[in-house]
């Protein structure tokens, strides 16, 4: 299966006029868009703003970053399941909005705070700060269930980024991208074959990925063609948590994109295993167990890449599974997000197995975004234990910017041995 | 410029070896030894304006005291920086350094450097209190040492940050710290796998820790005259959280009372934990702390008495160190109200 992305870039986003896209500049129909995101019957309104790097302005309450897609109607929808029925995901064309995303920005009971800074310290350390945003404010009917309307708020981020790709519909892209993976792609010789295992959080609603639109709670570990990641299969269902990937990562997904990249260079690149973040511990072992089976017998691989999505209970998958591969001769290399208060103890859960992990970052490692703001769209206040003027220069643990840690690997933050 | 004082011992002093290990402390203006090229590199913006030196075994000895002589001689040349070593992996020399370098640190409020190998006995206990410069185990490598001496000098003396360990040569200084780095942690994933399998030396970011097994206690010898404690990592909390628990990274726990209350209500608690869906709790909050299960125990006769209240923090992100404080602060009052069994529960 070969997958062709279509990048277009995006230098300007304005809400006015009729929807158009002229090199680079792209212009929305605010009442069209308006019109077309007030389907849900739990959507009492919906407010839409525009967000661009450099701007004074900060996001808060940020559910999730998506990356503008669209494919041809014939094609299907680029987040199948998620958004419309179900039809394959990861072959064909899909056109990509560059630098740009579409936010939502919404709170949820117990919600993490989750901002993005468009200017300042917070633009350098997250990649969401530098991207022109389209930035979805929903708000629930009185009595709308907490989850339900989450997933109405995922609806219409997704419907949003298809609309804002649509506009370069019949227009040429800047470049484009293949990803060509085929089960039958004979061997690369004389160098190791590599898997990679990709955890999701799955947690159930509001707390999860969706495959194909479907909750990951009971996933059992399952092998995925590479291309789907980043073509639409796995979205996020997610409050507010700043440090599980959003749907923005999965699609451009570093961990994937680097195994492409190497593919017959150094590596042979062997497939894809999802697995889940279950909540009970026989499942956990369970999960463990079978990834590291289907990767060894099914897959036959010499190493794995293992990633995370969450802490603390996900070091324990994390740990789990690095044990079964390498108790099966798989050499293991994991990537963890840290939270460490002294020494030594970066995850809560190690094994003597787990000798090679790479750090995404620290995540109680506090930062001081000192830029004053002219426009704070999404809340007045923060969420949680931050304290602060919303507008003003404020302290926040890394975790909180989101974007900053990227649990699949696309930040250049890392802890170090202070 | 700024006043600079160095510290050596007998030997970089140029006063002998073992034999004169015994002298007591003293002083020289100007530097000494090794304080020659570090002067050089230091350059014009600090100036040893002395050298105080003392014999490794009068230190060793006497430390106490020694220290106490050495502080007087420090604070009588009002230095801005005060810099010990390098010690190599000496140890009595180190243990003076590391010492003396802490000591006026803490007790002078001047900043102080120690330089010493990660090796040294001395380095475990120094590394964390002050900037502790790493160096090779002999004086055979005393040029690359003093460099780095200088450049950590330097910095103090601006006034600048120190960066992380690794790229100031230091030895670590203990917990961890965010750093940009130019490649990202996927491209970093694939070096590390592809050197580990083919069997080249890698070099992991999160080194092992080591974690305390607990070993499974003895069970009540008999539940029926047993005070028994309802603790969860759940976040459960009086309606409104008079605690201000944070839904993540908590670090601190609360105690509520359980006098008269036979069940606990949804109106009255919540969850405040972040890390899971908690309106299954929040509807009904014994699920998660079972007050009325133990009650009707108590009332059946099963259950010697419930404790007075429950104990409550948020375990989601929490790091090791402080889930091990809190758990010895809660495990200290229980014990101090006489309860002989705690029945703890997590999200």
């Amino acid at each position: 299966m070969e997958l062709e992305l279509a990048h277009y870039p995006v230098t300007s986003l304005r809400l006015d006029g009729e929807t158009r896209y002229e090199a680079g500049h792209l212009a929305l129909d605010a009442a069209a868009l308006r019109r077309h995101l007030m389907v849900e019957p739990l959507m009492a309104e919906i407010e839409l703003h525009v967000a661009a790097p450099g701007d004074r302005t900060r996001i808060l309450h940020v559910a999730d970053v998506i990356e503008p897609r669209w494919k041809v109607p014939e094609a299907g929808s680029p987040f199948p399941g998620s958004l419309g029925g179900l039809c394959q995901s990861g072959g064909g064309q899909t056109h990509v909005l560059d630098d740009a995303g579409v936010v939502i920005s919404a709170a949820f009971p117990t919600s993490e705070e989750a901002i993005i800074d468009m200017c300042g310290r917070g633009s350098e350390l997250s990649r969401f700060g530098r991207m022109w945003h389209l930035v979805v404010v929903p708000r629930a009917r009185g009595g709308a269930d907490p989850g339900e309307f989450g997933l109405a708020a995922m609806r219409s981020g997704l419907r949003a980024a298809i609309f804002l790709a649509e506009a370069t519909r019949g227009h040429e892209p800047a470049r484009t991208e293949r990803f060509r993976w085929d089960p039958t792609d004979a061997r690369s010789r004389g160098v190791p074959r590599v898997g990679y295992l990709y955890y999701v959080y799955s947690h159930g609603i509001g707390r999860q990925k969706l495959y194909y639109g479907r909750s990951t709670r009971d996933l059992m570990p399952t092998i995925i063609h590479p291309n789907e990641p980043m073509d639409g299969a796995l979205v996020n269902d997610g409050y507010s948590k700043p440090t599980k990937n959003a749907t923005h990562d999965i699609l451009n997904h570093p961990v994937i994109r680097e195994l492409y990249r190497r593919h017959g260079r150094d590596i042979d690149f062997a497939g894809v295993v999802l697995a889940n973040h279950h909540a009970a511990s026989a499942d956990k072992q369970s999960t463990a167990f079978h990834a590291a089976r289907i990767l060894k017998h099914v897959l036959g691989v010499d190493g794995v890449v293992i990633s995370k999505d969450g802490g603390g209970q996900a070091d324990v998958d994390l740990m789990l599974a690095c044990s079964a591969c390498e108790k099966l001769g798989l050499r293991t290399v994991l990537l963890a997000k840290e939270e460490t208060g002294g020494e030594g103890a970066a995850l809560v859960d190690m094994v003597p197995e787990a000798n090679a992990i790479v750090s995404v970052g620290n995540c109680p490692e506090r930062i001081r975004l000192s830029e004053k703001m002219d426009r704070v769209i999404g809340d007045r206040e923060f969420l949680g234990a931050i304290q602060g003027d919303v507008a003003g220069a404020v302290e926040i643990p890394v975790q909180n910017l989101i974007g900053a840690i990227d649990p699949i690997g696309g930040s250049r933050l890392a802890g170090q041995p202070a | 410029m700024t006043r600079v004082v160095h510290y050596v011992n007998q030997f970089f002093a140029g006063l002998g070896g073992e034999e004169k290990a015994g002298l007591t402390p003293a002083r020289a203006d100007g530097p000494l030894g090794p304080g020659q090229p570090l002067q050089a590199l230091l350059g014009e913006a600090a100036r040893i304006v002395a050298t105080v030196y003392c014999g490794d075994n009068h230190f060793g000895e006497n430390e106490a005291a020694a220290t106490e002589a050495i502080l007087a001689l420090v604070a009588a040349e009002r230095p801005g920086l005060f810099i010990a070593g390098p010690a190599f992996d000496a140890g009595r020399y180190g243990i003076a350094c590391g010492g003396l370098a802490r000591a006026v640190s803490a007790r002078l409020g001047i900043p102080a450097i120690a330089a010493m190998a990660a090796t040294n006995p001395a380095a475990e206990a120094a590394r964390r209190e002050v900037p502790v410069v790493a160096t090779g185990s002999s004086a055979r490598e005393m040029g690359p040492a003093l460099e780095r001496m200088a450049a950590v000098a330097r910095k103090l003396l601006c006034g600048e940050p120190l960066g992380p360990s690794v790229a100031e040569g230091l030895l670590p200084r203990g917990g961890r710290r965010n750093v940009w780095v130019d490649r990202p942690a996927a491209a970093r994933a694939l070096d590390l796998l592809v050197a580990k399998l083919a069997g080249t030396p890698f070099e992991t970011e999160i080194p092992l820790p080591a974690f305390d097994a607990v070993p499974r206690p003895p069970g009540l010898p008999d539940l029926r005259r047993a005070r028994v404690a309802l603790v969860t990592t759940a976040g459960l909390v009086p309606r409104g959280n008079p605690d201000r628990l944070t839904s993540y990274l908590s670090s601190r726990y609360g105690r509520y009372d359980l006098t008269g209350i036979d069940d606990l209500s949804g109106t009255a608690f919540e969850s405040v934990h972040g890390g899971f869906f908690t309106a299954h709790v929040n509807e009904d909050p014994d699920r998660m702390v079972p007050v009325d299960a133990l009650r009707q125990l108590e009332r059946e006769g099963a259950l010697g008495a419930l404790h007075e209240a429950f104990y409550s923090t948020v375990g989601n992100g929490t790091p090791p160190e402080t889930a091990k404080r809190l758990g010895q602060e809660i495990a200290g009052q229980l014990k101090e109200g006489g309860v002989e069994g705690v029945i703890l529960t997590s999200s």
